[in-house]
């Protein structure tokens, strides 16, 4: 629905209307035509006293009693809000949370391994092998080297099995 | 007046409990709108325990309906909406005198303002202005449904006028025509008051 506000560019050396000056009291005392108005009033005493009469009249209002509802009524109130929220899907409710965790530790597990890499790097840059230890990895790519062998074998030996039962 | 920036809190609150099931933000709202809501319901209803049940359901309303809520509207006019479609509801049931907005712009509406006369010699010469109060709210009771809410949003509630034409689904020149109407009858009230003040104060 479109409000369209009655006072606007209005004349205000007139005396406005009664309904233009109830609207004109949600309007900021910063807006021009506002200004223009009171400052119409303080010439007009008319016009200030219709003003005035309109202020006390709302602030009378204002002072009107207030009263409490029976407190039950709130907890009432809550246990139909507790029970709406029951039905929440608890997947959505906790997906936000989970995907921001897991995003959070992807990036600390990628920089732990980069830590550790560069470390490996690092060590194995400078540091300078003894003879007692380069023959311990030559022992080691040796018997490495066998069990290839051995592998290989087994696999031909398996090989040629296959090969004299199908023929 | 609740400031613009309040009342965009509070629609976010509402957002909160109904897209995350955030309880406590449905509780913040519960402690802004439940006194409030209540005090307009029996304003408008005239009685406390009909208001009560009134404030119940308004609530359970607003719980139930939460999909149906704008998020770029104001909580405030939303649920004060429900509370005003509500008491119009309670009232057709009723089957008494439709105080509608409907009603308030009839002649029968017009020729009840009308009885209200401040004419006719006033029983309240010495009154205090806690009476005057009570005096304002008796007249206000006395008024169709329509011209009762506006003065009550606008002075009590401290809703702007833009705001209760939302509520009412009414022009803004009805509501501002609604609350000349109301003030029409009670200004007097509060002038004859004040004279009376005056001339005792002389007197004295």
């Amino acid at each position: 629905m479109n409000i369209k506000p009655l006072f606007k560019d209005k004349n205000l050396e007139t005396h406005p209307s009664a309904e233009q000056m109830i609207e004109m009291m949600d309007l900021p005392d910063e807006d021009k035509g506002k200004r223009a108005f009171l400052n119409q009033c303080s010439i007009d005493e008319e016009q200030k006293k219709d003003w005035e009469d309109l202020n006390a009249c709302l602030d009378l209002g204002k002072q009107m009693p207030t009263h409490e509802p029976d407190p039950s009524i709130r907890a009432r109130v809550l246990e139909n809000a507790y029970a709406e929220i029951e039905n929440f899907p608890a997947r959505e409710k906790k997906t936000t949370s989970i995907s921001i965790g897991f995003i959070g530790w992807r990036w600390a597990w990628a920089a732990l391994f980069l830590i550790m890499s560069w470390g490996t790097y690092d060590h194995f840059k400078e540091h300078e092998f003894t003879t007692q230890e380069i023959q311990q990895l030559e022992n080691e790519i040796s018997s490495i080297y066998e069990e290839m062998e051995w592998l290989r074998e087994d696999l031909v030996y398996d090989m040629n099995e296959e090969n004299e039962e199908t023929a | 007046m609740k400031t613009s920036s309040e009342k965009q809190e509070h629609g976010l609150w509402f957002v909160q409990y109904r897209d995350n099931g955030d309880i406590q933000a449905f509780e913040r709202l519960m402690n802004a709108y439940h006194k409030p809501l209540f005090n307009y319901l029996q304003r408008i209803l005239h009685n406390k325990e009909t208001a009560e049940d009134a404030l119940q359901e308004v609530w359970i309303k607003i719980i139930r309906q939460k999909e149906q809520y704008k998020d770029q509207g104001k909580f405030s006019s939303w649920a004060y909406r429900i509370a005003h479609n509500y008491c119009l509801d309670y009232f057709r049931k009723q089957s008494s005198r439709v105080d509608s907005k409907e009603d308030a712009e009839d002649e029968e509406g017009n020729a009840f303002l009308d009885r209200i006369s401040t004419d006719s010699p006033s029983p309240y010469d010495q009154i205090e202005e806690k009476e005057l109060i009570q005096l304002v709210e008796g007249i206000l009771m006395e008024l169709p449904m329509a011209i009762r809410e506006v003065y009550l949003l606008r002075t009590y509630h401290q809703i702007p006028f833009k705001e209760i034409a939302e509520i009412q689904d009414s022009p803004l020149g009805t509501v501002l025509s609604r609350m000349n109407q109301a003030i029409k009858k009670i200004q007097p009230v509060i002038n004859k008051y004040l004279q009376q003040n005056k001339s005792s104060k002389k007197m004295a």
